[in-house]
C-alpha cells in the first residue's frame, strides 16, 4: 500500500511543480497518471522512487516513510522504468537483466546460477530469450523497452513505476509492450504506476486513472468513467472527440483476450 | 575629404618607410666597425670596442673580467650569480644586471646593450632578428673542442682593440698552453687509457649526467690520456645501467652538487659495485667563480689540479697558491688560505657546502 | 558460458605473459647479463655475481615492480573513471589529480626536498586537488557528472597555470631542470622502498575494486537506474572516485605523469571483454601491467639514456589501438 500525503515539490519558490497531492494506492492494481507534457507526471514518479528529495509532504510504502528505507531495501518496494536509457547500448542483454538483482546481493557477490535462472525465467515470460546474448544496442527501441520492463519485474519489487515507457515507440511496439505488461502484471499481481499522455493507454490497461494538470490531480477513477469527452476536455481542450465522431476511421490495436 | 585622408595616410606611410630604412642603415653609420666570425661560423658586423655587453653565455663572463674588461659587462646570465663565490671573488658583480636565459628583447634594447654573447644559435638568431648584435659563444665545439680552446680569447682581442686586453689574453693563452704541456710532459711514464666518467654536478640530475664529445672536458681529459666515457655515449644523460655496463676506472665530479653525488656513488647500489668506487677512484673539481672544468680564467689550474689528483705519483703542483695568486691577479681579491681550502673541498667562501 | 570461458582464457594467458614479461624485464637492459649469470646471481650467494645481482635487485627489480603496478593503477583508474562518468574519452587525469600531483612535486623540488619527500608531496597534492574538484563540482550541481568533469577541467587548468608560475620562478640550472625531468615521467628513480609503498596502496585499492567489480556496472548505469535498482549511488560513486584518485596519485608520485595508458588500455580490454566490469577489470590489471613493463623495457634498453615513457606509451598505445579498431570496427561503430 502506498500513501501520499500533502506532497509539494518546487525548484523555485512559489512555482510548485507538484502542488499538494494526496492519494492512496492499493496493491495489485494498475494505475495510470494521465496528463499533458509538463503537468508534473515525471516529477511525481521521481519523487515516488526517491530520485528527488522530499521537501514537503510524506510518501509511505507499506507504512515506511520512503526516506527511512535503506537503498538496498528500496529495491524490494519499488522498481523504475524510464522513458529510455541511453547508456546501456554496450551491455549484453543477459548481463543487463542481472543488474536488477543487485539490491538483494552482498556487495562482493557476482550473479550466480540462482540469479541467472531468474533472468532466464523472466526472459522467457517476456518472450525475449532470443535476445539474451545480444547487445542492447543491436535491438529496436521497442525491444529495448521490453527488456527494461522485464528488468523491473526481475527486481521482484511490490510496485513498478514507469515513466512514459511507450512514448518513444511506434504503434505496433506500443501494443506489444502494453500487452505484455498487462499479461504479466496480472499474473504476478503487481502494483503498476504508469504515466502516459495517451488516454487510450488507460483504457487499454483497464486501469485506475489519475488526471493531472498543473501539478494537481484534478480527477480520478476507473478508466471507463474518467476517459470521457467531458472530463478529458479539462486538460485536452474542447476539440477532443470520440473516434466515431470523426470523418475517418482511427486505427488502433485490439486487446488480446 | 577622402582625398585629404588618403594624402595624410600616404605621407605617414612614406615617413614610416623612410624611418625604417634609416634605422636599418644605422649599423654601417658607425665610424669604426669590425666584422667578426662567431663560434658557429656566422659573420657579423659590430661596433668596435663596445662599452656594454651582456654575457648570457656563461663561459664568457669570467674571461672578460680576467682580460680586464669587467667594466664593459652590463650583466650576465642570472644563475652565475647564485654562486656565493662570485660576490666574494668579484664584489663588483653585485651591480650587474642578471639576465634570464631567454631574456626579453626589450630588456637588451632598453639597457642599451651593444653586444650579447649568446649560448645557443636560436637565442642569437632571435636577438639578431630584432636588431640586437649577438655572437654565438658556446661551451661546445664542433666536432670537438680542440679548435676552440683559444677561440674566445682571440675573439675578444679582435673586438676590443686595446693593448692591455691583448697582453692579458696572451698571458692567459700561454698559461693554458704551458699547463697542458707541463702536465703531458710530467705524466709521460704513467699508464694511460684508463676510462674516466665525468659527472656534471652543476644540476642535480644524479650520476647519469655528463658531457659528450663536443665539450671542453672531453678535450681536457683526452689530452691528459684518458678514455672519456661520455664521448662514446649516445646521450649526455646515460641511465644507471649504462654506467654500470661501462664500469669506468675513474669518476670525476664537478659542480655545486659534487658532495651530494659522491655520497650517492658511495652509498647506493649498484654503484658501490663499480671498480672506481671500490678502488676509491672518485675525484672532485673545485668550484670558484665558475666551475674549474668550464673554460675560464682558472683553466690552467684545472689541468694542474686534475693532474695532481689523477697522477699523484708524478704530479704535485702547488695549485692552492696558484689559485690564490691567479684570483688576486685577475679579480683583485685576496682570498684567505682558509677560503682556498674551502674552494678545494667544494664549499662556499663561508665554509658551507655549495648544495 | 562461452563468454566467461573466453575471458578466463584471456586472463590466464595475459597473467602468464605478465609473469614472463616481468622476468624478462629483470634479465634485459643496457648492462647485459647472460642467462647463466642471471640464474647464478639469483640462485647463489656467490660474490662473483655481485654486480649482476646488484643491478637486478637495485635497479631492475624496483623499477619493474613500480612499472607493473603503475600500469595496473593507471589502467584500472582509467576504466573506473570511464565507467563512472559514462564517457569513453575520459582518462585518469580527469579530476585534476595529475596536474595537482605535478604541482606538489614541483613545490617539493623548489624547497629542495629529498626524492621520497617529493613523491609524498605529489601524492598528497594530487589527492587534495581532487577533493577541491569535488567540492567545486558540488557547488555547481550535486548529482550531475558534467558538473564534476567541468570542475575537473577548471581545477586542472588552474593547477597547470600554477605549474607555469613555479617553472618561471625556478632556477633554470638547478630546480627547473629537475622539475622538467620529473614531469616527463620516468622509472629511473625507483627504489625498493617506493615499490613497497606503492604496492600496499595498489593492492588494497585493487582488492576493493575486484570485490565490487560486478557492482561497478550498476554505478555505470547512472544515478537514476543505479539508485532505483537498489544501490546507494552517491556512496559508490565517491568510493570509486576515491580509489581511482588514490591509484593515479600513487602512480604519478612514483613515476611522474604518464599519458595515454589510462585511456587506451580500458578500450583495448573492452574490445575483448565487452562492457561488463566484472570481466574488464581483471583484464585491465594484466594488460596494464604487461603494457607498462614492456614500455619500460623499451625506454631503457635501446639507448644509453632513457626514452621518455609517455613517448613510448603514446606511440605504441595508439598503434595497437588503431589496429584493434580496424579489426573490430563493426562492433565499435555499429550503433552510434
Amino acid at each position: 500500500m502506498i500513501k501520499i500525503k500533502n506532497l509539494i515539490f518546487e525548484y523555485n519558490a512559489n512555482q510548485p511543480i507538484i502542488d499538494n497531492i494526496s492519494f492512496e494506492l492499493k496493491p495489485g492494481k494498475i494505475y495510470v497518471l494521465l496528463g499533458l507534457n509538463g503537468c508534473g507526471k515525471t516529477t511525481l514518479i521521481k519523487l515516488l522512487v526517491g530520485l528527488l528529495n522530499l521537501k514537503s509532504g510524506t510518501i509511505e510504502y507499506y507504512g515506511n516513510p520512503i526516506e527511512r528505507i535503506p537503498y538496498n531495501e528500496r529495491a524490494n518496494f519499488f522498481s523504475y522504468v524510464s522513458q529510455s536509457s541511453s547508456n546501456i547500448y554496450d551491455y549484453i542483454v543477459r548481463d543487463y537483466l542481472s543488474f536488477s538483482l543487485v539490491g538483494n546481493m552482498k556487495f562482493y557477490n557476482h550473479p550466480k546460477e540462482f540469479e541467472m535462472k531468474k533472468v532466464q525465467e523472466y526472459a522467457s515470460k517476456f518472450g525475449i530469450e532470443k535476445f539474451l546474448n545480444k547487445k542492447l544496442g543491436e535491438l529496436s527501441g521497442g525491444e529495448r523497452q521490453l527488456i527494461s520492463i522485464c528488468g523491473a519485474f526481475i527486481q521482484s519489487s511490490k510496485v513498478i513505476l514507469m515513466d512514459e515507457p511507450t512514448s518513444a515507440l511506434d504503434l505496433k511496439n506500443q501494443n506489444i509492450v502494453l500487452s505484455k505488461l498487462l499479461q504479466i502484471a496480472e499474473e504476478e499481481k503487481k502494483t503498476i504506476i504508469f504515466s502516459t499522455h495517451n488516454p487510450n493507454h488507460a483504457l487499454f490497461l483497464d486501469a485506475t486513472v489519475f488526471l493531472m494538470k498543473n501539478g494537481k490531480i484534478i480527477d480520478y477513477g476507473i478508466s471507463k468513467k474518467i476517459i470521457t469527452k467531458g472530463k478529458l476536455s479539462q486538460i485536452y481542450g474542447e476539440e477532443i472527440c470520440y473516434s466515431e465522431e470523426m470523418s475517418y476511421k482511427e486505427i488502433s490495436f485490439k486487446r488480446k483476450k | 575629404m577622402k582625398k585629404k585622408i588618403n594624402t595624410i595616410l600616404i605621407i605617414l606611410f612614406a615617413f614610416l618607410i623612410v624611418s625604417c630604412a634609416n634605422s636599418g642603415n644605422n649599423s654601417s653609420n658607425y665610424s669604426s666597425t669590425i666584422i667578426v666570425t662567431d663560434m658557429i661560423g656566422e659573420k657579423l658586423e659590430i661596433k668596435k670596442n663596445p662599452s656594454k655587453v651582456a654575457c648570457v653565455s656563461r663561459t664568457t663572463y669570467d674571461l672578460l673580467i680576467a682580460f680586464g674588461l669587467g667594466d664593459k659587462i652590463d650583466g650576465a646570465y642570472k644563475s652565475i650569480y647564485n654562486n656565493v663565490w662570485v660576490e666574494t671573488i668579484y664584489p663588483k658583480s653585485v651591480n650587474e644586471y642578471q639576465y634570464n636565459y631567454e631574456e626579453g628583447y626589450e630588456t637588451f634594447i632598453s639597457r642599451n646593450v651593444d653586444l650579447v654573447f649568446a649560448p645557443e644559435k636560436y637565442i642569437a638568431d632571435g636577438l639578431k632578428d630584432h636588431g640586437i648584435k649577438a655572437l654565438n659563444v658556446s661551451l661546445y665545439g664542433n666536432p670537438t673542442f680542440d679548435e676552440y680552446v683559444y677561440f674566445f680569447a682571440d675573439l675578444v682581442t679582435q673586438i676590443w682593440d686595446y693593448d692591455y686586453v691583448k697582453t692579458k689574453a696572451n698571458v692567459w693563452k700561454n698559461r693554458v698552453k704551458e699547463a697542458i704541456d707541463t702536465v703531458i710532459a710530467d705524466t709521460k711514464k704513467e699508464v694511460k687509457e684508463k676510462s674516466l666518467f665525468y659527472v656534471r654536478g652543476d644540476k642535480n640530475k644524479g650520476i647519469g649526467y655528463t658531457d659528450q664529445a663536443k665539450a671542453f672536458t672531453e678535450y681536457a681529459y683526452r689530452i691528459m690520456g684518458f678514455d672519456f666515457v661520455g664521448a662514446r655515449l649516445d646521450t649526455n644523460t646515460p641511465s644507471s645501467e649504462e654506467i654500470v655496463a661501462e664500469n669506468p676506472d675513474i669518476f670525476v665530479i664537478g659542480g655545486i652538487y659534487q658532495n651530494v653525488l659522491i655520497n650517492t656513488l658511495e652509498t647506493t647500489e649498484p654503484y658501490t659495485k663499480l671498480n672506481a668506487v671500490k678502488n676509491h677512484e672518485i675525484y672532485t673539481i673545485p668550484v670558484g667563480l665558475t666551475m674549474f672544468e668550464q673554460l675560464s680564467a682558472m683553466t690552467p689550474i684545472f689541468f694542474y689540479d686534475q693532474a695532481n689528483k689523477l697522477f699523484p705519483n708524478s704530479c704535485s703542483y702547488d695549485v692552492k697558491s696558484m689559485t690564490k695568486s691567479t684570483i688576486k691577479e685577475y679579480f683583485g681579491t685576496e682570498l684567505s688560505d682558509q677560503q682556498i681550502e674551502y674552494m678545494f673541498e667544494g664549499k662556499d667562501s663561508k665554509g658551507k657546502y655549495l648544495a | 558460458m562461452s563468454r566467461t570461458k573466453k575471458i578466463v582464457i584471456f586472463f590466464g594467458l595475459s597473467l602468464f605473459i605478465l609473469l614472463t614479461v616481468f622476468i624478462t624485464a629483470l634479465m634485459v637492459g643496457r648492462y647485459s647479463i647472460s642467462i647463466k649469470d642471471f640464474v647464478g646471481s639469483i640462485s647463489t650467494n656467490d660474490s662473483i655475481y655481485d654486480t649482476q645481482r646488484s643491478v637486478i635487485i637495485n635497479l631492475r627489480l624496483p623499477r619493474t615492480i613500480i612499472a607493473g603496478l603503475t600500469g595496473i593503477a593507471l589502467s584500472v583508474s582509467g576504466l573506473l573513471y570511464q565507467e563512472t562518468f559514462q564517457n569513453k574519452l575520459v582518462s585518469p587525469g580527469l579530476l585534476g589529480v595529475s596536474n595537482g600531483a605535478s604541482v606538489g612535486a614541483a613545490i617539493a623540488i623548489l624547497l629542495g626536498a629529498t626524492n621520497s619527500l617529493i613523491s609524498f608531496s605529489a601524492f598528497v597534492a594530487g589527492i587534495i586537488t581532487v577533493i577541491l574538484t569535488v567540492i567545486i563540482g558540488r557547488l555547481f550541481n550535486k548529482s550531475s557528472s558534467i558538473s564534476l568533469i567541468l570542475a575537473g577541467i577548471v581545477i586542472g587548468g588552474f593547477m597547470s597555470s600554477i605549474m607555469s608560475i613555479i617553472k618561471y620562478t625556478a632556477d633554470p640550472d638547478t630546480t627547473l631542470s629537475s622539475i622538467t625531468y620529473w614531469l616527463m615521467g620516468s622509472f629511473a628513480d625507483s627504489t625498493l622502498e617506493k615499490a613497497f609503498v606503492i604496492s600496499i596502496i595498489v593492492f588494497i585499492c585493487i582488492a576493493i575494486v575486484l570485490s565490487i567489480s560486478w557492482r561497478i556496472n550498476i554505478v555505470a548505469l547512472g544515478y537514476e537506474e543505479a539508485q532505483t535498482k537498489g544501490i546507494n549511488y552517491r556512496f559508490y560513486r565517491y568510493l570509486i572516485i576515491s580509489i581511482a584518485t588514490l591509484l593515479t596519485a600513487a602512480s604519478v608520485a612514483c613515476a611522474g605523469a604518464i599519458s595515454w595508458i589510462g585511456l587506451i588500455i580500458p578500450h583495448i580490454v573492452r574490445l575483448i571483454s565487452g562492457r561488463n566490469t566484472s570481466r574488464s577489470i581483471p583484464l585491465c590489471i594484466t594488460f596494464g601491467g604487461v603494457f607498462m613493463i614492456v614500455a619500460d623495457i623499451l625506454s631503457r634498453t635501446f639507448t644509453g639514456g632513457e626514452i621518455p615513457l609517455s613517448a613510448i606509451t603514446g606511440a605504441f598505445g595508439s598503434i595497437i589501438f588503431v589496429i584493434l579498431l580496424v579489426i573490430k570496427k563493426r562492433e565499435v561503430f555499429s550503433h552510434d
